[in-house]
């Protein structure tokens, strides 16, 4: 026996298994409690839709729905959104041959160019036209606030909600 | 990615809470919205071992007295947004939360107790607080007690809560008071540099303006002498609060000199929204 105390094992870190519905695919997923939600849609789930940008909340590029709430991924911890429904922007089209209406807008007006910005811009439009389906431009503006773009200057962003919001009154 | 690992604890009750904080001290953080803490802690500005979520306290997000609201640590902006008894009781909430910057992903996460909690000096919510006569619930080891929004905000980033007690909510009193909030900010998607709430009883004459963002907390004055009307007398208003802004506050987003000179103009433009309230 030694008199010297045996070294300490480092600290195993916190784990628990979690549920996700996940674009509407129920995953049982084992996560580190310290794990945020977008790292775990995109590093344990494989849906690399949401990006990882800023993990500050300024960018949105990580933007998801959490139970029919549009939230920026990296402002939450997987573990406290267990049994969620999560949609990402790859589950927003009805079909694989058909996309949303904002999509489609979006696609049309080559409202972006790499697409890295696209989850914050179009959960964000949807949530305005939900609860206003005839925006003003700085309706629109306002509600685009929290994303940012870097490739084309958000003035078709403008143009391609505007156009979503016609194709959704019909 | 958070750098160290952690525990997440769900108590369901407060007092429960305040035994995991006191527990584990400096190395716990409670997590209200999270989206300050938990960037914090991917940057490595803030490193805890245990996280203690509200969540599981069940707390109802706002509930209404004949006095006025509560609302709870865990109630989002939106839930604030999407209350209509809010809306049509204390319509200048409604205003100040529409206008927090970061959009609906944002404001689907963020409370309003944490930012309170959070303290940065260059936010909506301290000088909200303070303009709107709020009362903090708080938990500790000793039980629970209500901070007055004044005495919650001590200096930047640090408030009145003692050691391991955790903020419950906010109560906001109806009282016969008008209120209108401005403020200024450097870009579409930037932090407040001035605001201000400024408000009138018009059966008291009473009148009171409160600038945040401009000084480490907020500044408070009483300006029942100004009252013009169903509103205040703007110019005099202006010059009052600029002469009154001693210790202006510096960031990145506005240096003090600034700041010094932007808090007239903020509260000339609060009270020029409370006349229209009239």
């Amino acid at each position: 026996m030694s008199d010297h105390t045996a070294p300490t094992a480092p600290p195993q870190a916190p784990t628990r298994t979690i549920e996700l519905t996940v674009d509407g695919v129920l995953r049982t997923i084992l996560i580190e409690d310290r794990e945020l939600l977008v790292d775990v849609l995109r590093e344990r789930v494989g849906a690399k839709a949401p990006k990882v940008g800023c993990y500050a909340g300024d960018c949105g590029a990580c933007t998801v729905e959490v139970n029919g709430r549009v939230t920026k991924a990296c402002l939450v911890l997987a573990a406290t959104v267990d049994g969620a429904e999560v949609t990402t922007l790859s589950g927003i089209a009805p079909s694989t041959e058909e996309l949303d209406p904002i999509q489609r807008a979006f696609w049309e007006a080559d409202a972006f160019q790499c697409g890295f910005c696209l989850s914050g811009f179009v959960f964000s439009a949807r949530a305005l036209l939900d609860g206003n389906p005839d925006p003003s431009e700085k309706e629109i503006r306002e509600a685009m606030i929290g994303n940012y773009c870097r490739c084309t200057g958000y003035s078709r962003y403008v143009e391609a909600v505007q156009d979503a919001a016609r194709r959704r009154r019909g | 990615m958070i750098r160290t690992p952690l525990l997440l604890h769900e108590p369901t009750s407060a007092r429960e809470a305040v035994d995991v904080l006191a527990e584990h001290g400096e190395d716990a953080a409670v997590l209200g919205g999270g989206t300050w803490l938990l960037p914090q802690l991917g940057r490595g500005e803030r490193t805890v071992s245990h996280v203690i979520s509200l969540r599981g306290l069940a707390l109802e997000s706002v509930s209404e007295s004949a006095d006025g609201f509560t609302i709870a640590a865990t109630a989002t902006y939106e839930d604030l947004l999407a209350d209509t008894r809010l809306g049509s009781r204390l319509p200048v909430l409604r205003d100040v939360v529409a206008g927090i910057t970061g959009g609906v992903g944002l404001r689907n996460v963020a409370t309003a107790v944490g930012a309170a909690c959070y303290a940065n000096p260059a936010s909506d919510v301290p000088g909200v607080l303070v303009g709107l006569d709020a009362v903090i619930h708080v938990a500790g080891p000793d039980g629970e007690r209500d901070i007055p929004a004044p005495d919650f905000f001590v200096g930047p980033f640090k408030t009145g809560l003692r050691a391991n007690e955790i903020a419950l909510s906010a109560s906001l009193p109806v009282n016969g008071r008008r209120a209108a909030y401005s403020k200024v900010k450097t870009s579409a998607g930037g932090w407040p540099v001035a605001t201000a709430v400024a408000w009138i009883d018009d059966a008291a004459r009473r009148a009171g303006i409160v600038v945040g963002a401009v000084q480490a907390v907020p500044l408070v004055l009483d300006v029942g002498d100004l009252v013009a009307g169903a509103g205040l007398r703007a110019d005099e208003l202006a010059d009052r609060v600029g002469a009154n802004v001693t210790e202006p506050w510096s960031d990145l987003l506005g240096d003090a000199d600034y700041r010094r000179r932007i808090a007239g103009p903020v509260a000339r433009r609060a009270a020029e929204k409370l006349e229209l309230t009239a």
